[in-house]
């Protein structure tokens, strides 16, 4: 396993409602133990799986979005978030949770995990991974 | 080849689709026999919905198990194994 791949997973639906984000989390929490180069893309209703306040307890399902802020835990760094889908559902940057890691090339500082990139820089960003995995 | 989300539904051998459709599972079993197609079901997405092994249904205290012949049930890693080994990785449905 020498050789490291990028790979994109690519989170294209709302948190709640379908198993697809939980089960997409999964994989990420899976492939981060395979010391890969890995990026999350939040595109469409993806976007809603990083807001933050989130309150799952009347619909009765888990509420996984502190795992979110866990990643960098993992050396997942790197959560691009698509501006126009922000736009289109009335959302800003704001309205996003927070989610950092530590940088060990400068001196542990904390830096954002999210970056938000316009549609055309995820069109490039994409193209640009090894494996894409879309949920 | 990895089956998640729904996907693991195929792999049950309980499903009885009318005789004038298509039987999925049975084609992917007939698959594996005939060419010796490696069928991974993950077991996560399965045991979420009601699939299991012989190993798994005993592991688990259940009563039955349903797992068709040729498929196998394995964890996640094996999904990116493929990735990092496979030279394309191609998702079929969503």
């Amino acid at each position: 396993m020498s050789d490291v791949k990028k790979f994109l997973y690519v989170n294209r639906k709302a948190p709640y409602g379908t198993i697809y984000a939980l089960e997409a989390l999964e994989v990420v929490l899976i492939g981060a133990a395979f010391d890969q180069d890995v990026s999350l893309a939040f595109l469409d209703d993806g976007v809603f799986q990083l807001t933050k306040g989130q309150n799952t307890t009347d619909i009765g399902v888990k509420n996984f979005s502190p795992t979110f802020r866990a990643l960098g835990d993992y050396e997942v760094t790197k959560l691009f978030v698509e501006q126009e889908s922000l736009d289109e559902r009335g959302l800003t940057a704001d309205d996003l949770q927070e989610v950092t890691y530590e940088d060990e090339d400068d001196d542990w500082a904390e830096r954002p995990s999210i970056r938000i990139v316009n549609r055309a820089e995820m069109a490039d960003i994409m193209a640009d991974q090894d494996v894409v995995l879309s949920f | 080849m990895f089956f998640y989300h729904d996907g693991v539904n195929v792999a049950t051998r309980l499903s009885i689709p009318p005789q004038d459709e298509r039987n999925i599972q049975q084609n992917w079993s007939a698959l594996a026999k005939d060419h010796g197609v490696d069928l991974v079901v993950c077991i996560a997405a399965a045991q979420r919905r009601g699939l299991l092994d012989e190993n798994e249904a005993k592991r688990q205290g259940k009563d039955a198990d349903n797992i068709a012949e040729g498929f196998r049930i394995s964890g996640l890693g094996q999904l990116i194994e493929m990735g990092i080994q496979t030279d394309r990785l191609v998702t079929f449905g969503d």
